[in-house]
């Protein structure tokens, strides 16, 4: 009997386990955890950083079908928490959302209007006054396509976007034609010939790329560091996530890509926001990696920037020489002083 | 070579044949299988743990309790050394309606209610297999505050979770104390798999391991 004893003193002590409660933050910080309710669908909010600030970064995710529950692992954050809160959220369809979305609500006009809970959400229940977006790639196009409302403006101070995917239809023909360069320099160099012969065929068999060929495309982009150039610099730091279900994110990452339409098609081969840019008038930190080749700087960043109508733009094509499409990662201590900067100067 | 598969099927007949009719003619003092059946009823108690398979490995923890009613029960009688020292395999079939949660940090808990099927297996020697269909349902409640944007603007905390069909099967083995009818307790452990639906039309896949205890009611029928 006393083997008995113990499997169900083993038993208990799993339960009691199971029901331990998450680490309380240190000092002045906050890391509380919500979801935010639209309709049938749960989006995940964490909410993290100086308790004592008024101040929000509500962080907008890249992908489509990426994950802000992760990005907090980003050195980058650390630095802006000890100022402001952020906002962590997954978007509809994605990440470790919760709900059992049709492909007819993966819209992105239904996608600003969970941004738009966000915001309100951040502003009443946060507690912040001034409010910031920091929209990375899709996201950073997704936070675009949301300033076009001019209420939705009403109800910021700034956004901070990061090779914002505001052109998708033709940034990928861009980066197709990037990336068709770099494969003719790899076979001029006799560097795995064959591999990028067939990257060539590819591309010339796939002249236009939909949510099928873009993991393919990625795949090739990350063999000539088109997405992250400056790997070294990245530094990452232990956080917690959610106890979600990794079947989920996996299928969310599919879902999401396949699934999002603008106007009632792709987002992949129909997204370009460029003629309604003009309606933007908040101001706005542009970032930009001059390597690159997602959404290649040197086609999209000056057109953006002369779309816009910000009453201060700020935008500096000298600085992130070393990042590809995700500069805040890759040279992140620059970052972390430009965003610092631009929010002090606009709160 | 067809022939030959014939002589060899027609082989094994026989000698099953043989074999039966000897237990029969020979021990017509032993006991019949269907005369050693008694009553059992099972409650058990397991601890669950829903393993996704990252690095680390993260696993959720839960409890299930469920109670066993044979429905189904078919012994077999093996001899022994000598023909009265009789060797016993119990073969049964169960209901096992289960209730149980899955608690996962800051995601969900999952309530679920599974009335199983389940074969169970005891060998002579006490130790036991069990092999189960599971269909039932699952109620994920979210496991944070919730709110929800109201018409007029100001949010408001609410309570919401999903319905999900819960889908699977689990294989256990474990001892089973009661077997020589002086502890009513077995232990089991065992892995299963089920599919939750729907989460954006698909199936979410789970994998879990339990560990658990068993209380067992048996009473020799009159």
């Amino acid at each position: 009997m006393k083997t008995v004893h113990k499997i169900i003193v083993l038993l208990a002590a799993i339960l009691l386990y199971g029901c331990s409660p998450d680490p309380k933050p240190n000092g002045d910080q906050v890391d509380n955890y919500y979801f935010v309710k639209v309709g049938d669908v749960a989006l995940p909010v964490r909410v993290c950083g100086n308790i004592n600030s008024d101040i929000a970064v509500v962080f907008v995710h890249g992908g489509p079908g990426g994950s802000a529950q992760t990005e907090r692992a980003n050195v980058y954050w650390k630095e802006i928490e000890k100022y402001y809160k952020v906002i962590y959220w997954d978007q509809r369809g994605s990440g470790l959302t919760q709900g059992n979305v049709t492909s007819s609500q993966m819209t992105i006009e239904q996608f600003s209007e969970d941004l738009d809970n966000i915001v309100d959400f951040t502003k009443q229940i946060a507690k912040a006054k001034s409010i910031f977006l920091h929209g990375v790639s899709w996201g950073g196009g997704l936070s675009a396509y949301y300033l076009l409302d001019t209420n939705h403006q009403n109800k910021l101070k700034g956004a901070i976007l990061e090779a914002p995917a505001y052109d998708i239809k033709n940034g990928l023909q861009f980066s197709k034609q990037w990336m068709l360069g770099k494969a003719d320099s790899m076979i001029a160099l006799n560097s795995n010939i064959a591999y990028w012969q067939n990257c060539k065929l590819f591309y010339a068999q796939n002249p236009v790329i939909s949510s099928k060929e873009f993991k393919q495309h990625q795949a090739y982009l990350n063999q000539v560091k088109g997405i992250v150039f400056n790997s070294t610099n990245l530094q990452s730091q232990t956080v917690s996530v959610p106890k979600g279900e990794l079947a989920l994110v996996y299928n969310n990452a599919e879902f999401a890509p396949a699934t999002l339409s603008y106007e009632g098609q792709s987002i992949f081969t129909h997204l370009d926001l460029t003629s309604k840019l003009n309606t933007v008038r908040l101001p706005l930190l542009l970032v930009w990696g001059a390597q690159d080749g997602l959404l290649p700087r040197e086609d999209l960043a000056q057109k953006f920037v002369q779309s816009v109508s910000s009453v201060d733009l700020l935008y500096d094509d000298n600085k992130y020489q070393f990042s590809a499409h995700i500069p805040h990662a890759e040279e992140w201590q620059q970052f972390d002083l430009d965003a610092k900067a631009f929010i002090e100067s606009h709160k | 070579m067809n022939t030959f598969r014939i002589y060899i099927g027609f082989l094994i007949g026989f000698i099953f044949y043989l074999n039966a009719s000897a237990q029969e003619s020979r021990y017509k003092d032993l006991i019949k299988p269907e005369g050693i059946s008694s009553k059992k009823y099972i409650v058990s108690m397991s601890g669950l743990g829903d393993i996704e398979f990252l690095k680390p490995v993260n696993i959720n923890l839960g409890m299930s309790f469920s109670a066993g009613f044979r429905v189904l029960s078919k012994p077999k009688l093996n001899s022994g050394k000598s023909v009265y020292s009789s060797k016993v395999v119990e073969r049964e079939l169960y209901i096992k309606p289960t209730f149980g949660y899955i608690y996962r940090k800051r995601y969900n808990t999952g309530l679920f209610f599974i009335p199983s099927l389940a074969y169970r297996h005891t060998f002579y020697k006490a130790f036991f297999t069990e092999v189960s269909i599971d269909v039932g349902y699952l109620y994920t409640k979210l496991n944070a505050p919730t709110y929800e944007r109201q018409p007029d603007g100001t949010f408001k905390k609410v309570s919401f979770g999903y319905h999900n069909i819960m889908v699977g099967g689990k294989i256990l083995a474990g001892y089973d104390f009661s077997k020589n009818m002086k502890t009513p307790i077995a232990i089991q452990f065992g892995t299963g798999i089920f599919y939750r639906y729907p989460s954006n039309q698909k199936w979410i896949r789970h994998i879990y391991a339990e560990l658990g205890i068993s209380y067992i009611f048996r009473k020799i029928k009159e």
